[in-house]
Order: C-alpha cells, then structure tokens, then sequence
C-alpha cells in the first residue's frame, strides 16, 4: 500500500476537531451580534417610588460553531462590562443576563440560565457608571445548549426609583464575552 | 513488507526477491545467481504485537482508552496512527500526537481557528492512501511461458484541501468575506481477478552476461468497483455570522459503482520488463498494468448536489445499468545491482502511480554476519534512513532491521524495527 499523507478518515477527523485529547475553546464575542442590532442598549424611564421597573432588549441569536453535538461541557464562562448610562433621577438597577437554547426560554426563568445573580449600581443624575460583569462560571448550572449551533442572549434592567425624580437614561453592553470549553467527542 | 533485511535497507531489494519478479516480469528468467543471497522463504516475527497487546490487553480492549471515544484520555489521532501504522513490528520511537487545546475565535463578523500543534496534521498537498497490489498469484510457467491467474486490488483515495481552507485549518488565517472554503475528494475503489499468459527468457548472452524480456499480458475481470469525485464546502457572506444563512454550503459529487453480482468489468493490460545481467552487475526495468482500462457493463451512476432552493443535498438516482470505465495505475521499477565477494550494493526507484521512491542500499558480509544500511526517499520526498544486521547458523538467517518512517498524522519520523527469520 502507498501511503501519501493521511486518510479520508483522518481527514474527517481534522476537519472535525484535530486537538486529539485536548478541548476545543470557543471565544465567543457576545457583544458583536448584540451591537450590530442595536440591541446592546436598554433604554428605562421609570416613574417616582417605583420598584423593580424591568426593561429588557430582545432576545438576540449567538452563533456558535456546530458540530459538537456529543461534547461534554467542561466550563462556561461570560466576562463583560455594562455601562449604565443615566441622564436624570437616582436610583438604583440591577442588571441580568438570560442565556438559552431558544428565544422563548430567555423569558422563562426555570428553563434559562441566569447569570449574573447580582450585579446592581446606584445612579444619578447625568453620570455614566461602568459595572463590570464578573467572570461567571455557568459549569455548574449549565445545560447541553452550549454545544448547539446557537445559544440566545437576552439582557434584563431592573431600575427601582425611590425619589420624585423620574429615572432616566440606557444600559449598554460595552463588552459581553462567553468562553465555551468542550471535550470533543468525535464518534 | 515483512523482510527484516529489506527493511535495514529501506526497503530495498538486494536479491531477485517477490518484488522484482512483480514488477519487473524479466526477473522470471534471471538466474538467482545473478544477485546471491536470497533466501527460499522468510517469516516474520511480530514483536510490535506483543508490545501492542501488552500495553493493550485483549481482556480490557473494550475498555481501553485507546478505542473508547468516552474515555478522558482518548485521542482520534492516536487511533489513526494506529490505523496507518498497523504494530506488527516494533515501534522504538512513535510519532507524536498532539493532544493540545484548539481555540475557536467566533464574532459577528470574524471566526479563526487555531490548531495550535496541530496544524502540522493539516496536510500542505494531495494527500490519501493508494494501493495497487496482487494479494494472490498462481502462474506456473514451462519453458519461460507462463499460464495462470492472479487476484488483483486498487484503491486510491485522495483529498485536497482548497487554499483558503488550508489557510483557515493550517495557518489560522482569519475567514474572509465572500470566500469558498473547499475540500476536494476522489475516491476509486476495485477489485478483481485476471488470467494470464506471460513469456520471460534469455534473448543474447549466457549467465554470466545476458540480456532477459519478459511479458505478461492480463485479461482483467473486474469483480466490484466504487468511484467517486465529490467537491463540498461554504462560502462565507458579506458577514461572516450576519443575517439567518450565514454560509452558503455548496456540494457537488459524482458516485459511480458496480456491485457484487452485476456483470463483470473487463480490460485487457500488460507487464514489460527487460534485465541486464553483466559480471556482477544486475540492471532492470518492469513496467505494470500498461494500458489497464476496465469497461464496467453495469454501473450505476449517481448526481448529488446541494439544492440551495431547498437547502438540502437532492440525488438523482436515475442512472442506471451505465456502461463506465475505470483505469488501473501503471507502476515502475527499476533497479541495479552489484555484487563484489561479501559486499552487494544496491539502488532502484520506483512508482504506483502516486509519488516516486528512491532506495539506495548496501550489505556487508562478514563469515555468517551481515551488516545493512540504506536511505530512502518516500513518496512525500521525506528522506528515510535504516540499518541492521543478520546472523546465518545453517539454512537459517536471524535478521533484524531498524528503519525510520513518516507515516503519522504529523508526518515527522518515527523507528520501527523488524525481526525475521529466513530459510536459504
């Protein structure tokens, strides 16, 4: 036999994943889907003494890579900056993330992944507020929708206004990244 | 091959063995006395199978790392390398196989790949696995004719990645706008059987100098054959993750087969050969399977594109009882031989069809010792080098021989060293 290189075989699996025993990383920039739809800013008015006044974007489709259908999960993590960006009032908001397999899950909050459990920031009156969103690790509450083609990302502003001032102003996504490790499973 | 002393040579033959009588029919009628040594039979002695199912016992096989995908310590590349390096011998030194991280760079519009070690198992050019063998021969000859029938098998697979795959997979070049990202395949696969006649003999000279033709002519029937040329891949868009169909997949193939049971292919083809034999020089050139186009009667040839109407991949299935053809590969060899007292030196370079090998070799004797030495260059023009050495007691020889081979995923050299012995 005439060996030339390698086979088709191989070739299928290089095309796969050819990391042998190693994982496949994915750097998903989160914030380049959400900014070229506009939906990387949630804009709130929230009217005197209200609480828990929740805004949130529509619900926007990550790519992701396909083909890692039977991979196991090792971590997920999702690192960003969200800057709250208020023109009048004081108060505060508490901002959230919601990450599943489909648009409709994002709204349910049993079948989402829900992250950051807490992340909230006092606001006044014509102040910009950076709020970094903390590496999260999803390992232990992830499900198998990272292995998907797609995952779906839905932001959530939760303002609560305790003066007589109407608070106003937008939350911007100024950084999302999500990092996906897998162990490749090819057959 | 399983000869310990053509393996200490790289692969080359020193005497007037299996191989140049195959590829050169001429071989036939030269006396062996014309190149000395070669032995009646010769077995192999397979240590890499002991150290195979020592390291992997027959009792744990299902559990064993090495075949189970859900394994944590399973690697694919290890597995193939396996696969295309079968462990009949003795692997002192293995390839490497990479077992690092692969990152996937995912934006809006950006998407890399990078390998890391890796990507030195993306292969640079054409690469595939090609055969073209004669697993069974039986042709007794009278009076330098020959009359009998032979098993013959061909299969040629080769890929292709397209540049702007390579660039992605090998040099973590960034996707671009509006590219097609490709791969090329073509796969033939065929079998058969031949009766022949052949002819070989002296035609000027005597033993000590004389010139010898040889001819083989084959009426191939060929049993079952499968070909296919398919072209696939995607074409990015003007963003590379932008809008609901990111990427356009394309595919095109071509799928033509005779199964078992249809009527028999058939093809008529030829061997040609000549040798020279002159004092202790013993020159030749054979040429295989000249003209061997086989008409298969009853094929069925299948279309199969990718319908971006319907975003699915459509066949068309229509074709049938197709009269096709398919060829078989001409090989060559030619080779000398010189033989002075207990030294015989050697050369000869050859070819099936994919890429020429180059072998160049010697064999020093010393009362029932023999040292061996030789260097190679393979079909990826990498060189090879090998060396060993025997020990004649009687009829029987103990040899053993080390050579180095590149047939790993990675391509980087790898030491095997084979045992045999063999009966004079």
């Amino acid at each position: 036999m005439t060996f030339r290189w390698l086979s088709a075989l191989a070739f299928a699996s290089l095309a796969a994943l050819s990391c042998g025993a190693g994982n496949a990383i994915f750097d998903v920039d989160v914030a380049s889907f959400i900014q070229s739809s506009s939906a990387d800013t949630i804009p709130y008015v929230v009217p005197p003494f209200v609480s828990n006044f929740a805004v949130s974007n529509v619900p926007q489709k990550i790519s992701l890579v396909p083909g890692a259908g039977g991979s196991a999960v090792d971590t997920v993590t999702i690192v960003g900056t969200t800057n709250f960006v208020n023109t009048t009032g004081s108060g505060s908001i508490a901002f959230q993330i919601y990450v599943a397999g489909d648009s409709a899950s994002t709204y349910s909050a049993g079948a989402a992944i829900f992250v950051p459990p807490g992340i909230a920031a006092n606001v006044s009156p014509n102040t910009t507020t950076p709020v970094p969103i903390p590496t999260t690790n999803l390992a232990a509450t992830l499900d198998s929708i990272f292995t998907k083609s797609a995952v779906w990302f839905r932001m959530v502003a939760t303002v609560s206004n305790a003066g007589a001032t109407v608070v106003q102003g937008h939350a911007v996504i100024a950084a999302l990244n999500l990092r996906v490790v897998v162990n490749p499973k090819l057959f | 091959m399983t000869d310990a002393r053509r393996i200490g040579m790289g692969g080359l033959s020193l005497t007037i063995d299996g191989r140049l009588t195959r590829y050169n029919p001429a071989y036939g009628a030269v006396p062996s006395s014309a190149a000395p040594g070669g032995a009646k039979a010769t077995i192999p002695l397979p240590f890499g199978l002991v150290q195979f199912f020592h390291d992997h016992p027959i009792s744990t096989l299902s559990k064993d790392p090495l075949f189970n995908p859900d394994s944590a310590a399973f690697n694919p590349v290890a597995v193939l390398d396996l696969f295309l390096n079968p462990p009949i011998f003795y692997q002192v030194t293995t390839p490497p196989e990479p077992t690092n991280n692969v990152a996937f760079g995912v934006g809006r519009d950006s998407f890399q790949i990078n390998l890391g070690a890796s990507q030195a198992l993306v292969p640079a050019g054409e690469f595939g696995i090609n055969g073209s063998s004669r697993p069974l021969s039986i042709e007794p000859s009278f009076a330098g004719f020959k009359v009998g029938a032979m098993l013959w098998l061909d299969d040629q697979v080769d890929l292709q990645l397209g540049d702007s795959l390579l660039a992605l997979l090998k040099n973590a070049h960034p996707a671009a706008h509006l590219t097609q990202y490709d791969v090329t395949a073509n796969a033939l696969i065929q079998g058969g059987f031949a009766p022949t006649v052949g002819w070989a003999g002296r035609v000027a000279g005597n033993d000590q100098k004389g010139f010898y033709l040889g001819a083989s002519l084959h009426y191939y029937f060929g049993v079952a054959y499968g070909n296919s040329t398919d072209q696939g891949g995607f074409t990015t868009g003007n963003t590379i993750f932008g809008g609901s169909n990111p990427l356009t997949p394309n595919f095109t193939g071509e799928a033509s087969y005779s199964k078992w049971g249809n009527s028999f292919g058939h093809g008529v083809g030829g061997d040609v050969g000549f040798a020279w034999v002159s004092g202790p020089i013993l020159f030749g050139v054979g040429v295989n399977d000249i003209g061997a186009t086989l008409t298969w009667p009853d094929s069925r040839v299948d279309f199969v594109h990718y319908d971006t109407t319907q975003s699915k991949i459509v066949t068309d299935s229509s074709h049938l009882n197709v009269q096709t053809t398919s060829k078989l590969p001409v090989s060559y060899l030619a080779n000398v031989i010189y033989t002075l007292g207990g030294t015989t030196v050697g050369a000869d370079i050859f070819s099936a069809g994919q890429g020429t090998e180059l072998h160049l070799g010697a064999e020093q004797r010393f009362g029932p010792f023999a040292l061996r030495g030789g260097l190679e260059r393979d079909e990826q023009k990498i060189l090879q080098f090998a060396f060993g050495g025997g020990l004649r007691f009687g009829i029987f020889s103990l040899d053993v021989g080390f050579w180095t081979q590149s047939y790993s995923l990675s391509g980087q050299r790898s030491l095997t060293m084979a045992t045999s012995i063999s009966i004079y």
